[in-house]
């Protein structure tokens, strides 16, 4: 089964996106522009201190401290920091919006999370005759239940059946594996 | 965040993340002496001599400004958007304007496609996709329901909205999650009735 990433517009008019989360790139926007604000402030404070309005210059300190200094030891470690933390932003900025729900097919452009998908399998593998335990895992393309039974040759199509009929629409793949069920404290 | 936006802190990152490992590689090349061979000694004299020139203070001055108004209005982008709550219709021409109270229709959405069996929970907001209103209703569902029943609730919200507003001016999105987690389902494992 596919899963959609547009819904379906209204004639004449493009397809709207579907939901995503917000990207992880958005959090270096405010930290670049931070950065930014900061060099701003250290021009501003050169501009004054070079006017004789305040006493210090921050960069002209900076920049005497550069002027002179060697090739020390911890160039080394602060280059590797630096090119591993550069790669590190690289990869958060070019990381795609994660996708946050399933489409379900319909008239309405109706969209549902995973975590739903798995409450609702969950309660229905649970609402089957027989079933001592269950356990569902769901992601954006499927959605895995795992059902414990005494006899799970006989509630396996019935839990099969009873998932697929609750999630029947959501553009996902339903599996169901059955498990014998051992009490705790049962003889193996 | 406008896609905009987005493209910006995208394009900043890696700006952001080549400088880095720029620097990195710089120093790393500075103490291990294979690819440029630079002096042992850091000398930067011809920095020091221009910021002792006239103009300096000014220009220092003038970038600074710039680069703080610049920052706050990068800043500013990523707040919560004050929206216009009103959107023009189509069917708007040289005799009138028509224009819509969006988020009352978000309201009366959210109302409609509340129900006790299958959506306990929903409220509406309008957002603007791609330039243009999307009234986006976000629901959770009941435990119980199946996806069937949600879909047949959204399309008949849709439904509604659709025939209040043929030219398609006002799309609509229903968003479903996951039921409230109840305290009982935290404390102990899944057990089912055993019949």
């Amino acid at each position: 089964m596919s899963t959609s990433t547009t819904s379906s517009g209204t004639p004449g008019r493009p397809a709207l996106p579907g939901p995503r989360a917000l990207p992880a790139a958005a959090w270096l926007g405010p930290l670049v522009a931070l950065v930014i604000i900061a060099a701003g402030v250290v021009l501003v404070q050169e501009a004054l201190a070079r006017w004789g309005v305040v006493t210090t210059s921050w960069l002209g300190s900076l920049l005497t401290g550069i002027d002179g200094m060697r090739a020390g030891t911890w160039v080394v470690p602060a280059g590797v920091v630096l090119v591993l933390v550069g790669l590190l932003v690289l990869l958060v900025a070019l990381k795609p919006r994660r996708r946050t729900h399933v489409h379900v097919d319909g008239e309405a452009d109706l969209w549902i999370t995973p975590t739903a998908l798995t409450a609702l399998a969950r309660d229905a593998a649970e609402g089957v005759p027989g079933v001592a335990r269950v356990s569902v895992t769901g992601s954006r393309s499927a959605v895995k239940v795992r059902a414990a039974a005494e006899r799970p040759e006989d509630v396996a199509d019935a839990v099969q059946e009873a998932v697929a009929s609750r999630l029947a629409g959501a553009d996902v793949r339903v599996s169901v594996r059955t498990t014998r069920y051992r009490p705790e404290g049962a003889q193996l | 965040m406008t896609r905009l936006l987005v493209t910006l802190d995208r394009v900043a990152g890696i700006v952001l993340a080549l400088l880095l490992v720029a620097g990195g590689l710089l120093l790393l090349d500075w103490r291990l002496d294979t690819v440029w061979h630079l002096p042992p000694v850091a000398h930067i004299g011809p920095v020091l001599d221009t910021v002792k020139r006239v103009w300096w203070p000014a220009v220092a001055a003038v970038a600074g400004v710039l680069l703080v108004l610049v920052g706050l209005r990068w800043l500013v982008g990523h707040l919560p958007r004050i929206r216009n709550s009103e959107a023009r219709l189509s069917a708007s021409s040289g005799t009138g304007r028509l224009r819509l109270d969006t988020p009352s229709v978000a309201r009366a959405g959210a109302s409609a496609l509340t129900s006790d069996l299958v959506l306990p929970e929903a409220h509406g907001h309008v957002r603007e996709v791609r330039g243009r209103p999307l009234v986006q209703l976000e629901a959770r569902c009941a435990r119980e329901t199946d996806v069937a029943d949600v879909a047949d609730r959204a399309a008949l919200v849709a439904g509604d909205v659709a025939r209040g507003f043929p030219s398609g001016d006002l799309p609509l999105r229903v968003l479903v999650d996951a039921p409230r987690t109840r305290v009982r389902d935290r404390a102990k494992p899944t057990r089912a009735r055993v019949q």
